[in-house]
């Protein structure tokens, strides 16, 4: 599997439950398959997408995420499959 | 042209008197506002055919023409997804509506174009409702929508429904479009990699014949999307299907290694660069972003710390709210029908057409209607919770909470609405995107207390505790539904309904001021169920019952052996027939018939109690009277009382949410499980509170 061709010289990637509240960053990869990534895909989440954790429930709870102009709550399950490649900050 | 236009209307309109139209978009863009701007009070529901999705639909005149409108469910893309998705995507495939108004939310427009791009590779005409302008522009965004229609190939209009700007103008497009189609609408290109591979799909698709009524395009977009509807289609009516998806799957392995994604990521990239591409042309921003207010009061309303308390704190007002202020008009009312019995009992000889009046009718439905003020208060609190966006927070933050039940947060919503009443409450399960999770929300919803329990708990909490106890006694059976949920919940899904949880996905929209009208509306459509119920199924009941319990009387000088009079009736009979089933809980006959004749409606109890106790007593009439005959009554003690409440709780729920249950879960298999269980349920608890009870020394 070859990676990105047009990687950007940023942060390291990290799953998106694993960033801070307030952090953004950029998709860099959503794995699993099926139904669900369609369904993040339709909600806008999508490979070199913009992205801001809004809010964390912590622990095993979901979390808030901004993508363009809406705000997607996510479970932590799925979270964990959100590559995020965090802004150099 | 215009002349051209002004001949082909009539002609067209001859041979088509009816245009169409579907309105579509996602879900919170305002596609209810558009409608009822567009359609005004010319509007019914109906459901779409095999499923109980509901189906709005409007006409409306304009000019010579006459148009259908059709409300789609709110969808994020034609993926097929949920059930609503797919009825949607369905109904613009096989229904061809001769124009789709998709609806866009003018302040998350990227987002939202993402399925007028779907609709395009679709090859429907589509018109864009460019909505909520005002907002937009309140964002300092405004929106260029001439550039915004040549970039996309179809006609924009600018809206802001919600004062009924644009709509006029909507519509007339709208028409225009239906009769004359629009231009050559923009097809996202997917690259030289993707695309290569589309037209090849397409070429096989074309020399097989294709799908009837849809692009070959679109089928090989979403055959390289891995769309299990279409590659089931694909599969049973194109010739040699089969091999085509094997081929397809090929493909798909090959762009994964090439593009280094799944494919269905690849051609999202590709929308939403298309779509990306347009609004950085057609939207320009002003430099300064107004304040996100959404963001601000997530902060503290979502956070990890508050989150829960501010949630419990709503939860506790709602309910307050809902008692404290709902029990004023719950006594006016009362004492309205309390006048009214006494007006037809001075009216009416004695007889049977007055008992069947004051003790059957105005007994058994005003019993009902009493409650009707806490019934809609409590669904006015929802509606605001629901229009201001509230509701999807609530589900975040309980989405932790109903892991330990194996459920996830937006389970939550259903069960909150089943406090007011079950039926729409099993309805509000179809946003649940898994089978598992809608059928254990809608086995443990009952669970809930509904609206209609409340008048049983009034009456016996009345006769039998103090009345500063009632509250407290109330209280406790509420906590006890939801206990009883809960664990019913996990169990149904560490045996019948096991696998993964579903991940938890919601879009939480913008925080909006409700307004008055939409409110309002919310909540009269949902009390409005309520109080049908009363004025069909509870009157109905009321009178069967009041027969029952009054025929046949015993012939003159028949020797009762000291029993009342209605131990003779057919219902009385009843009643001694399930007494050794129900004696372990302290019930006796009496109750036993107040319990089957509450099997149709748990209002209905109080309604048999009422009239078995007046019909027995008939000196004076009322609750009061009631109370103090079942007070009178050796069976009734406290404890008997509260396993009276418990069982009530927990039964089958009533006739109108056992009709729903059945047609949401598509089989009667279901519906006879959650009758066998909750009766079962319902005996066991009942038993083990009434002989713990008696040991405890309380009965």
């Amino acid at each position: 599997m070859q990676s990105n061709p047009c990687e950007l010289p940023s942060g390291p990637v990290l799953p998106l439950d694993r960033m801070r509240v307030g952090e953004a960053g950029e998709i860099a990869r959503i794995s699993g398959g099926g139904g669900i990534v369609r369904r993040l895909i339709d909600l806008g989440l999508a490979p070199g997408v913009p992205i801001k954790l809004l809010s964390d429930a912590g622990s095993a709870g979901p979390v808030i995420v901004r993508v363009g102009d809406s705000r997607i709550g996510i479970g932590r399950g799925m979270a964990r499959r959100v590559l995020v490649r965090a802004n150099g900050a | 042209m215009v002349c051209v236009v002004t001949k082909a209307a009539p002609l067209a309109a001859a041979a088509r008197p009816e245009i169409r139209v579907a309105l579509a978009g996602n879900p919170n863009a305002g596609k209810t506002t558009v409608f009822n701007a567009i359609t005004g009070a010319r509007q019914h529901v109906g459901n779409y055919p095999g499923v109980t999705v509901e189906k709005k639909e409007g006409e409306r005149t304009v000019g010579d023409a006459f148009v259908h409108v059709v409300d789609l469910p709110g969808t994020y893309s034609l993926t097929a997804y949920s059930l609503e998705e797919v009825v949607a995507r369905n109904y613009v495939i096989d229904e061809r509506p001769d124009v789709v108004i998709d609806v866009v939310d003018a302040s998350n427009l990227e987002r939202n174009l993402y399925l007028t791009t779907q609709f395009i590779e679709l090859g429907v005409s589509v018109v864009v409702c460019l909505n909520m302008v005002d907002m937009a522009e309140s964002m300092g965004r405004s929106i260029d929508t001439e550039l915004l229609s040549e970039l996309l190939g179809v006609p924009v209009v600018a809206t802001v429904a919600s004062k009924s700007e644009g709509v006029e103008e909507l519509l007339t497009v709208a028409i225009q479009t239906a009769r004359d189609g629009h231009g050559a609408a923009r097809d996202v290109r997917y690259g030289r990699e993707l695309e290569e591979h589309i037209t090849e799909l397409v070429e096989l698709l074309e020399g097989a014949g294709g799908l009837p009524g849809v692009p070959s395009r679109w089928v090989a977009i979403k055959l390289l999307e891995d769309d299990q509807e279409v590659c089931g289609d694909v599969a049973r009516d194109v010739p040699g299907g089969e091999e085509l998806l094997d081929h397809v799957v090929r493909i798909r392995a090959h762009l994964e290694a090439v593009v280094g994604d799944d494919a269905e990521l690849a051609l999202a990239d590709r929308r939403y660069g298309f779509i990306n591409g347009a609004c950085a042309e057609a939207v320009t921003s002003s430099a300064e972003e107004a304040v996100d207010w959404t963001e601000r009061i997530d902060r503290v309303v979502t956070s990890r710390v508050l989150g829960i308390p501010i949630f419990l704190i709503l939860m506790w007002g709602m309910f307050e709210l809902v008692f404290r202020f709902g029990a004023p008009p719950m006594g006016w009312l009362e004492s309205g029908f309390g006048w009214l019995g006494t007006q037809a009992a001075a009216w009416l000889p004695d007889g049977p057409l007055q008992s069947l009046l004051v003790d059957g009718i105005i007994g058994g439905v005003g019993g009902v209607l009493i409650f009707v003020p806490q019934i809609m208060l409590l669904f006015l609190v929802i509606s605001l919770f629901e229009d201001s966006g509230y509701m999807s927070r609530a589900a975040f933050v309980v989405d932790k909470l109903m892991h330990h039940i194996g459920l996830h947060g937006k389970s939550f919503i259903p069960m909150l609405i089943g406090f007011g009443c079950t039926v729409p409450a099993i309805m509000a399960t179809r946003t649940l995107e898994s089978r598992r999770d809608r059928l254990t929300t809608m086995l443990v919803t009952p669970l809930m207390s509904c609206g209609a329990r409340l008048p049983v708990y009034v009456l016996l909490t009345g006769a039998f505790f103090a009345p500063q106890l009632a509250g407290k006694v109330i209280f406790s059976i509420y906590v006890l539904g939801v206990l009883l949920a809960v664990l019913m919940a996990r169990i149904f899904r560490s045996t019948i309904l096991t696998g993964p949880l579903t991940p938890f996905v919601m879009e939480l929209p913008p925080y909006r001021m409700p307004t008055l009208m939409g409110t309002l509306l919310h909540m009269w459509e949902r009390a409005w169920c309520y109080i049908r119920k009363a004025g069909t199924m509870i009157l109905a009941a009321s009178v069967v019952i009041w027969a029952l319990l009054s025929y046949p009387t015993p012939p003159a000088g028949f020797d009762l052996q000291g029993e009342p009079e209605i131990a003779y009736t057919v219902a009385g009979r009843l009643g001694r027939v399930i007494e050794p089933v129900i004696r372990p809980l302290g019930f006796d006959w009496k109750i036993g018939i107040s319990l089957t004749a509450g099997m149709a409606a748990k209002e209905v109890v109080v309604a048999t109690l009422a009239t078995t106790y007046s019909i027995e007593e008939s000196e004076e009439t009322g609750s009061t009277a009631v109370r103090e005959a079942m007070r009178r009554d050796p069976i009734f003690t406290p404890l008997v009382a509260y396993v009276l409440m418990v069982f009530v709780l927990i039964y089958p729920p009533c006739l109108a949410a056992m009709a729903v249950l059945w047609r949401e879960s598509g089989s009667w298999k279901w519906l006879a499980f959650a009758v066998a269980y909750t009766t079962t349920l319902a005996w066991l608890v009942s038993f083990i509170v009434y002989q713990g009870g008696r040991a405890l020394g309380l009965g």
